[in-house]
């Protein structure tokens, strides 16, 4: 059954706490949360006439603060890093797909064993806290790619249309992002070695 | 399918899991945080403004 999207006049009684709470969770600053929680009902407001009733109101909405969330995240890295050092960082977070192997597809960097389990996310909050740094790290449309899929469910055809870009570099995109936040996680956040 | 590549696999359910969560049980939220009264009035008169001038 598809949710009707509610009267856009509730939105800021229904849900604007619980996005306030959920903002200020991530980036941790009173008034930032408060400017992301207002960024969101804008962007909500612009593409309403998008929402296709797959998901409820509070579910897209919390989808559309995410992305803000990331947004702001990767401008404060921005304004932290030099020029030079965000070049630097940019190569970091965006390792060529290969570095991984070697010349004969043996494994290079082996995964580590992470001590997260799927179900037991709501318990690691450091993860979570260290996931959205290393989504903020990654260049823009990796990023983007990364949360169109995995947050709003987007299609390849969606995200190509979205991002005017091909099937191929698509891929590629989203390739790289799931390839950089592993390696970003496992950087920041290490699981047990072995 | 190899160790390492079990691990991969199991990592990137983990980052789709993560980016997917929907934010917090009970215990892990405080809910007497709330948007001031000020901020609410911003964000109001912020969406008001927006829809006058939306077509």
């Amino acid at each position: 059954m598809e949710t009707q999207l509610e009267n856009p006049e509730d939105w800021l009684d229904k849900y604007g706490d619980f996005l306030y709470r959920f903002a200020l969770s991530r980036v941790k600053d009173p008034s930032a949360a408060e400017d992301l929680v207002q960024d969101a009902f804008l962007a909500a407001l612009e593409s309403r006439r998008n929402f296709r009733g797959r998901s409820s109101v509070k579910t897209w909405l919390i989808a559309i603060l995410k992305h803000k969330i990331v947004d702001y995240i990767r401008h404060k890295v921005r304004v932290r890093t030099s020029d030079k050092a965000e070049l630097t960082s940019d190569g970091a977070a965006n390792p060529p797909p290969d570095i991984n192997f070697d010349s004969v597809g043996n494994w290079q960097i082996r995964p580590a064993k992470w001590t997260v389990t799927p179900t037991k996310l709501y318990e690691q909050k450091e993860f979570i806290d260290v996931l959205y740094r290393c989504l903020g790290e990654l260049p823009a449309r990796q990023a983007k790619a990364f949360l169109m899929r995995e947050i709003d469910g987007l299609s390849t055809k969606q995200i190509c249309k979205a991002l005017d870009i091909s099937a191929t570099n698509s891929w590629v995109l989203l390739y790289r992002a799931r390839m950089s936040l592993r390696q970003c996680l496992e950087n920041k956040w290490l699981g047990d070695e072995d | 399918m190899c160790k390492y590549c079990r691990r991969l696999k199991k990592q990137l359910l983990i980052l789709r899991y993560a980016a997917r969560l929907e934010p917090f049980t009970d215990d892990e939220i405080d809910r007497s945080l709330r948007l001031t009264k000020d901020a609410r009035q911003r964000i109001k008169q912020a969406m008001k403004d927006f829809s006058s001038s939306d077509p």
